[in-house]
């Protein structure tokens, strides 16, 4: 059965504290809601809201490969020495972290070689000749702020950009002295400040009516990943370059950290390398979903899940 | 008997045994106790016609229905009789707050067959989970992969219909 692609099951009303304000809308290809959990007036909220669409809109046109004026898209036409913004150091750093860790499995390479099995900038969905993901070093030298590549590639950061850019809004409200809220970008979330557990189901991967289980989300993020709504054909959205083939031994998994940038770079390279082995550089907890449904997680992972 | 109903009968002693460790784990020493390995091995024996029989160490606890178990991690290796010789599987479980949360089955086989078998077992029995209807819960939040936009649904739609003229 098909997932429904864009629409999630309808959550109780009542889930909202009396004052709490909720904010909806799309960007960054995913749909987007944030609800603040404390008194904020109209006038301050409209404020808040407007800094937060700038500040993603921003974020959008330097690292997004779906636009021809982004700064991606500049590094994918012509090589050169590129000045890198101040928000790129943390996400090129645990990239490069990453891409060690994974043995170059996780890369910021990986663009064109999704974008020729057809997740390219026009949504084509059509696969075509797929390239072979050069290596870090053959491409890249990165010392920030600068990043100097050898010749025109496509470089892709959605595995922890969207996590990253929650982040981002999320210290944005909190410098507008909102301390309780939840930042969510399509299932990756940001919860903090409240003085009880956020209840977040834990999408079928199979059927977006039901859930598989129910974390009590603390003050962390919560990031989920599977293969399941960006799919067409043979692949879906993360792709593996040591095989170039989409893997198909996870069916969905989910990660709690700190950050929602770590949350989401670990949702993506728990997908390559085993828990054990991230864990030794990382803190975060997890849940791995397998395709005939039995369920490995930490022992920490702060969720009930439904057996039979 | 021929091979099948021993095939059968050998899964069924590996799935007993099991179960019986499973259910004896009041019998386990923790992990990092003093007792040597040996001390807490719960073995069994069994006849070809697939019945079996428990004993347990000495040196364990007597079953005690009533029993809270220590928060921790408990190992102990059984081992059972087949027709190809003496087999034995590994098991550990996590207990936190007298529930079992965690299990792991490793296979000690020597033989082929039993290293089939015992795989064969470990790959299935492990719970399984299942969806539950987001109407029967109170959540805040769901999370699963990201919600797409109209940009890709639509480019979704467009190659559905196209595979279907």
């Amino acid at each position: 059965m098909m997932p429904s692609m864009k629409s999630k099951a309808k959550l109780n009303p009542s889930d909202l504290p009396g004052g709490a304000r909720k904010y909806q809308f799309e960007a960054i290809g995913t749909a987007w809601t944030i609800d603040i959990y404390q008194d904020v007036s109209d006038k301050d909220a409209a404020t808040l809201f407007a800094a937060i669409k700038r500040r993603i809109k921003t974020f959008d046109k330097n690292y997004s490969r779906f636009r021809e004026d982004s700064l991606i898209s500049a590094v994918s036409r012509k090589a050169g020495t590129y000045i890198l913004p101040t928000d790129a150091k943390p996400l090129f750093d645990l990239y490069q972290a990453l891409y060690q860790a994974t043995d170059g499995a996780m890369t910021p390479l990986v663009g064109q070689l999704l974008a020729d099995a057809g997740y390219d900038a026009t949504y084509s969905l059509l696969p075509g000749q797929l390239s072979e993901v050069p290596t870090w070093e053959d491409v890249l030298e990165y010392d920030f702020p600068r990043l100097t590549t050898k010749h025109p590639v496509l470089l892709d950061v959605g595995a922890a950009g969207k996590g990253y850019l929650v982040d981002i809004v999320s210290e944005l409200i909190e410098h507008h002295s909102v301390a309780a809220y939840c930042v969510d970008a399509g299932g990756d979330m940001r919860y903090r400040g409240a003085d009880h557990p956020l209840k977040v189901g834990l999408e079928h991967p199979n059927d977006p009516a039901q859930v598989i289980g129910v974390v009590g989300l603390g003050n962390q993020s919560l990031c989920g990943s599977s293969g399941n709504r960006r799919a067409w054909g043979e692949f879906h959205h993360i792709m593996d370059p040591r095989i170039n083939k989409s893997p198909n031994h996870i069916q969905a998994l989910w990660v709690t950290a700190e950050t929602t940038l770590l949350a989401d770079a670990c949702a993506t390279a728990l997908f390559f390398v085993p828990a054990s082995k991230l864990a030794k550089q990382y803190t975060f907890e997890y849940a791995i979903l397998r395709p005939d449904y039995s369920l490995e997680h930490s022992r920490a992972f702060p969720a009930t899940f439904f057996t039979s | 008997m021929n091979q099948d109903n021993k095939k059968i009968i050998t899964g069924l002693i590996i799935l007993v045994v099991v179960v019986l460790i499973v259910v004896g784990v009041k019998a386990f020493m923790p992990a990092g106790s003093d007792t040597k390995d040996s001390s807490s091995v719960v073995s069994t024996t069994t006849r070809s016609s697939g019945t079996s029989s428990g004993t347990s160490d000495e040196n364990t606890s007597p079953a005690n229905s009533d029993a809270d178990y220590k928060d921790g991690t408990y190992t102990a290796t059984g081992s059972y009789e087949s027709p190809g010789g003496t087999e034995s599987v590994k098991v550990t479980l996590s207990v936190v707050s007298n529930k079992v949360t965690n299990s792991e089955i490793v296979s000690l086989a020597k033989t082929p067959e039993a290293k089939e078998f015992q795989g064969q077992f470990i790959a299935g029995y492990k719970t399984l989970v299942v969806g539950k209807n987001v109407d029967d819960i109170r959540l805040s939040r769901v999370s699963g992969s990201s919600l797409t936009s109209g940009g890709f649904n639509d480019a979704l739609n467009e190659i559905k219909s196209k595979a279907k003229s």
